[in-house]
C-alpha cells in the first residue's frame, strides 16, 4: 500500500487527485493540505511515502515544504505537481530533493503510473531537463565503464567543497545523453541495452546527485563567501 | 730655412757696426713687411735708453725670469735697437708691428717717441701675447740710416719681442689677423664660457644632486682665472696676487675639470679621487709658494692630469660611441695634443709670441661639449618623461576603456537581469494564473461530463500555452532537444492513440538563430503535423526524426513527421488552416515545408532549416 500525501491549493484539483489515488486498489491518500502552514503540521504527522506538491502555494513556495520535508530524512519520495515541466521550476524543485514531477493536466492513469514508477525507484525527464543536467553535474574523469553510481570519484580539480560533490556516472551521462537527444526511456534502455527500470534508477539517482550538487555548491558559496568557518 | 738663407745674404753684405740691422721680407698680400732679425740690446736700467753698451743678439730678445734668475717682483729693464735704410723701407704710409715686447714700453724713432704703452709707471700691461700697431707719421723716417729704439720695464720676463716695419696697410691686416686669434677670439671664448659657468652655477643650486654641474662651473671660473693674462690688457689688480692667482688657476682648472668629467661618466671612486686630487693640487700650492718653486711645475702637473683624463675620455670615446660621451671624450683626448703644440711653439719661439696658443681654447671646448653632453641628457629625458605621460595617457585610456566596458557590461547584465526577472514572473503567471486556471477548468470540465468540444478548447489552449512556455526554455539552438520534448510531452496521445512512435535522429549542428519566436514556430509545425497524425491518419506507426541535409549548396537539418496511415489524396487535400498555417511558419522560419500524401500511403511532413540565414539574402 503506498500512503500519498496531497499539497496543493486548488480545491478541484486536489479532490480529482485524491479520488483517482483512493480509487487505486493499492494506493490511498493518508493526508493533504492547502497550503505552507497546513503542510508543516502534515510534514511534522508524516506517516506517508509519497508526498505530492504543488510549488505555487497561497502563503509560500513549495520548494520551502520539500525542503522541511527532506529535512525529516524519512524514505519519503516527493513529486512536485506542476502545469508545465519547465525546466527552471523543476530542476529548482529537485535540488530542494524532489524526484520527479506530476503535469497537472496529465491523464490520471498516467500520474498514477508515476507515483507507482518513483516507488520503485524510478523518475520522469523530459529532454530539455536533461540536457540542463549535463551542464550541472561534472562528469567523471574516467568513463569508461565507472557505473558505480553512488557519487563517483571526487575532482580535486574542483574547489575544495566540490571535492566530494558528486559526478555523472559514464553510464548516467549515456542515458542523460539519450534522453537530452528525444528518446524515450524505453528507446534508451533499449539503445544502452539495459531495462527500463535501470533507466528509470539512473534518472533518480542523477536527481539526487543534482540535490547534493546543489547543496554542495551552496556549501561552496557559503564558504567563500566566509558565511561558514571550516 | 729661406728666411736663414735670406739672414745669411745679409748678414755677408753688411758692416758689423753702424750698418742696419739685418732683416727679413715677410710677403703679405698687401704689401711688404720686414721683420728684424737681429738688433743690439742693452739691460741698463736708466729711465730713458742707454746710448752705449749694447750687445748685438738674434731677434726677438725676451729674458726670461726664471732663466735670468731674477726675482719676480724687481724691476729689469731692456732696450732693443735697430737700424735701417730709408731706401730698405717701402714707399708710402708706414706702420710698425710689435708682439710679447714686455711689459712696459715705449718706441722711439731718430729719439723721437712715436708710441708708449703705458700711462705711468703704476698702469701695469699684460704685453707678453698682445700685438701693437703703431702708426708711423711719414716724416718720422730720414734719408739714409735711421734707428728704430724700444725700451721695455717689467717686473717679470723682460723684453723686446719680434718688430715688424711695412707698409701700413699690409702691418694693419697682419694685425688685425695676430689680434683676433691672440685676443679677440679667446676673449669671445672665455667670456662666453665665464657666462655659461654662471648659468650652470645657478642651474646646479637648483639641482644639487648633479655634482658635475658645480664642477663645471668651478672648473669655468678657474681657467677663466687661468687665461685672462692671454687677452687681458692690464694687470686688474696686485702684480704679485694675479700672477700667483694665473698660475694656481691652471691647478685647480685641472683638477676641477677632471672632477667635473669623472662625476659626468659617473667614473667609480669619483669621491675619494676628487677629493685627492685637491689635496694634490693644494700642496703643490703649497710646497711651490714655501720653496719658491719654479711655476713650470704647475704645468706638469696640469699636464700629467690632462693625459690621465685623455686616456679616460678616449676610453669613454670607445666603450659610449654617442654624442653624449663622443663629444666630451673628443674634448679631453685632444687637451694634451694642444698642450704639446703649445709647448713646442713657446719653445721654438723663446716665449716671444711666435705662434698662436691653442690651449686657451680649450676651457671653452670642455664647456661646449659638455653643454652638447648634457644637453643630449635633458633632451633623453624630456623624451623619457613625454613617453612616460603618453604611457601613463595610454594606460588611463585602457582603463577608462575598460570601465566603459565593464559598465556596458554591467548595464547589459542589469538589462538580462530584468529581462530574466520579468521572463519569470510572466512564467509564474502563466503557472499559477492562466496554467492553474485551465487545468481547473479541464478538470471540472471532465468532472461534470461536459460535451467533448469544450473539454477541447480547454485542452488546447492548455497545449497552446504550453508549446509557449516551452519554447521559452533555454535550448541553445538544439533543435533535436527542441522537437524532442514536444515528442516527449506528445507521447502520451500517442500512447492513447495506438500510434507507436520511432524516434530517428542523427546528429545535428545546433541552428545559432533558434530564438523563442523562431523555437516556437518549429513546435507549432511539428504538433500540428502530430496532432493531424494522432487525429486523422490512422496510423500504425509515427516517424519523427531529423538529419543533416545541404539542400542547394546551404548546410542544414531537415526534420520530417512521416505516418503509414490513410493518407490522403493530393487533389482533395483539404487546403485548410492548418497546413496554410505550418507553411506560412515555415516561410517565416526561412525554412522549405514539403508536405505529401496519397491515398493509403501516409502522410510526410518535413521541414528543412538553414545553418546559416544570413546566406539567404
Amino acid at each position: 500500500m503506498i500512503r500519498v500525501a496531497i499539497v496543493e491549493d486548488d480545491p478541484v484539483l486536489r479532490s480529482v487527485l485524491a479520488e483517482s489515488i483512493d480509487a487505486c486498489p493499492d494506493m490511498r491518500v493518508v493526508a493533504q493540505a492547502a497550503n505552507v502552514a497546513e503542510a508543516t503540521d502534515l510534514i511534522a504527522a508524516g506517516g506517508y511515502d509519497v508526498m505530492l506538491c504543488d510549488l505555487g502555494l497561497p502563503d509560500g513556495s513549495g520548494v520551502d515544504v520539500i525542503r522541511r520535508e527532506v529535512a525529516c530524512e524519512r524514505d519519503t519520495d516527493i513529486l512536485v505537481i506542476t502545469v508545465f515541466a519547465s525546466q527552471n521550476k523543476v530542476l529548482g524543485a529537485i535540488q530542494a530533493g524532489a524526484r520527479g514531477y506530476l503535469l497537472k493536466d496529465e491523464r490520471i492513469e498516467e500520474c498514477i503510473d508515476a507515483i507507482r514508477n518513483i516507488r520503485e525507484g524510478g523518475s520522469p525527464i523530459s529532454p530539455i531537463i536533461a540536457r540542463q543536467l549535463l551542464g550541472q553535474i561534472r562528469q567523471a574523469p574516467a568513463a569508461s565503464g565507472n557505473v558505480s553510481a553512488k557519487g563517483g570519484r571526487a575532482d580535486r580539480v574542483g574547489g575544495e567543497n566540490m571535492q566530494d560533490a558528486p559526478q555523472l556516472s559514464a553510464r548516467e551521462y549515456e542515458v542523460l545523453n539519450t534522453i537530452a537527444r528525444g528518446f524515450s526511456n524505453a528507446e534508451c534502455a533499449d539503445l544502452l541495452s539495459i531495462s527500463g527500470n535501470t533507466v528509470a534508477t539512473h534518472i533518480k539517482n542523477i536527481y539526487r546527485k543534482l540535490e547534493v550538487n546543489s547543496r554542495a555548491e551552496a556549501l561552496f558559496e557559503a564558504s567563500s563567501q566566509g558565511l561558514l568557518s571550516r | 730655412m729661406i728666411r736663414f738663407l735670406i739672414l745669411c745674404l745679409l748678414l755677408i753684405g753688411t758692416p758689423a757696426t753702424a750698418g742696419p740691422s739685418p732683416i727679413a721680407a715677410i710677403n703679405h698680400s698687401d704689401g711688404k713687411i720686414l721683420e728684424f732679425t737681429h738688433g743690439e740690446y742693452s739691460l741698463a736700467s736708466s729711465k730713458i735708453p742707454p746710448t752705449s753698451g749694447f750687445e748685438r743678439a738674434a731677434s726677438p730678445k725676451i729674458y726670461q725670469i726664471n732663466w735670468e734668475g731674477w726675482d719676480f717682483g724687481d724691476f729689469h729693464a731692456v732696450t732693443g735697437r735697430f737700424r735701417i735704410e730709408r731706401d730698405a723701407l717701402p714707399d708710402g704710409p708706414l706702420a710698425l708691428y710689435t708682439i710679447s715686447t714686455r711689459d712696459q714700453f715705449f718706441v722711439l724713432i731718430n729719439n723721437a717717441e712715436v708710441y708708449r704703452n703705458f700711462a705711468d709707471v703704476s698702469d701695469k700691461k699684460l704685453s707678453w701675447n698682445r700685438p701693437y700697431f703703431i702708426a708711423l707719421a711719414p716724416e718720422v723716417f730720414r734719408d739714409g740710416m735711421n734707428t728704430v729704439e724700444i725700451r721695455t720695464v717689467s717686473q717679470g720676463s723682460v723684453g723686446v719681442g719680434r718688430v715688424m716695419i711695412g707698409r701700413s696697410t699690409a702691418v694693419q691686416s697682419y694685425f688685425n689677423t695676430q689680434y683676433f686669434w691672440r685676443i679677440t677670439a679667446p676673449q669671445i671664448a672665455n667670456y662666453a664660457m665665464l657666462l655659461l659657468g654662471v648659468l650652470v652655477l645657478l642651474f646646479w643650486t637648483r639641482r644639487r644632486q648633479e655634482t658635475e654641474l658645480l664642477f663645471l662651473a668651478l672648473s669655468t671660473f678657474f681657467w677663466f682665472a687661468r687665461y685672462y693674462h692671454f687677452f687681458g690688457e692690464d694687470v686688474p689688480f696686485d702684480l704679485q696676487l694675479f700672477s700667483d692667482i694665473s698660475e694656481n688657476a691652471s691647478l685647480y682648472g685641472s683638477w676641477s675639470t677632471l672632477a667635473f668629467y669623472f662625476y659626468f661618466i659617473r667614473a667609480r671612486h669619483v669621491r675619494k679621487i676628487v677629493t685627492g686630487f685637491f689635496f694634490i693640487a693644494l700642496s703643490i700650492t703649497v710646497i711651490q709658494k714655501i720653496f719658491g718653486l719654479d711655476w713650470t711645475v704647475f704645468y706638469l702637473w696640469s699636464f700629467l692630469l690632462s693625459v690621465a683624463m685623455a686616456i679616460v675620455g678616449l676610453a669613454s670615446l670607445w666603450r659610449n660611441r654617442n654624442l653624449e660621451y663622443g663629444a666630451l671624450g673628443l674634448a679631453m683626448a685632444a687637451t694634451p695634443v694642444f698642450a704639446v703644440i703649445d709647448i713646442y711653439a713657446a719653445y721654438q719661439y723663446g716665449g716671444s709670441g711666435g705662434a698662436i696658443y691653442l690651449s686657451v681654447f680649450m676651457p671653452f671646448l670642455y664647456t661646449f661639449a659638455f653643454l652638447l653632453s648634457f644637453g643630449k641628457r635633458a633632451l633623453d629625458a624630456f623624451s623619457s618623461a613625454e613617453n612616460a605621460n603618453s604611457v601613463l595617457e595610454a594606460r588611463v585610456a585602457e582603463t577608462r576603456a575598460e570601465l566603459a566596458e565593464s559598465e556596458e557590461a554591467r548595464q547589459q547584465l542589469r538589462v538580462e537581469q530584468a529581462i530574466a526577472t520579468e521572463h519569470g514572473r510572466l512564467m509564474q503567471e502563466m503557472h499559477d494564473g492562466i496554467g492553474s486556471n485551465l487545468v481547473t477548468a479541464l478538470a471540472v470540465a471532465r468532472q461534470q461530463d461536459m460535451p467533448r468540444s469544450t473539454v477541447k478548447v480547454l485542452s488546447n489552449a492548455l497545449n497552446d500555452l504550453k508549446l509557449t512556455v516551452d519554447s521559452l526554455e533555454p535550448v541553445e539552438g538544439d533543435i533535436v532537444a527542441l522537437i524532442g520534448n514536444l515528442r516527449h510531452r506528445m507521447a502520451g496521445d500517442l500512447k492513447a492513440a495506438g500510434i507507436e512512435c520511432k524516434w530517428e535522429v542523427e546528429v545535428c549542428g545546433t541552428l545559432p538563430w533558434l530564438d523563442a519566436t523562431n523555437a516556437l514556430h518549429v513546435l507549432r509545425i511539428f504538433q500540428e503535423a502530430i496532432s493531424n497524425a494522432v487525429a486523422h491518419s490512422k496510423a500504425k506507426v509515427l516517424r519523427i526524426g531529423c538529419k543533416e541535409m545541404v539542400r542547394g549548396d546551404i548546410n542544414g537539418i531537415v526534420a520530417h513527421v512521416i505516418d503509414d496511415g490513410v493518407g490522403m489524396h493530393p487533389d482533395t487535400v483539404p487546403r485548410g488552416k492548418g497546413l496554410a498555417n505550418i507553411q506560412a511558419r515555415a516561410a517565416a522560419l526561412r525554412g522549405v515545408l514539403e508536405h505529401d500524401s496519397s491515398v493509403g500511403n501516409g502522410t510526410s511532413i518535413s521541414l528543412w532549416l538553414p545553418y546559416e540565414r544570413e546566406s539567404l539574402d
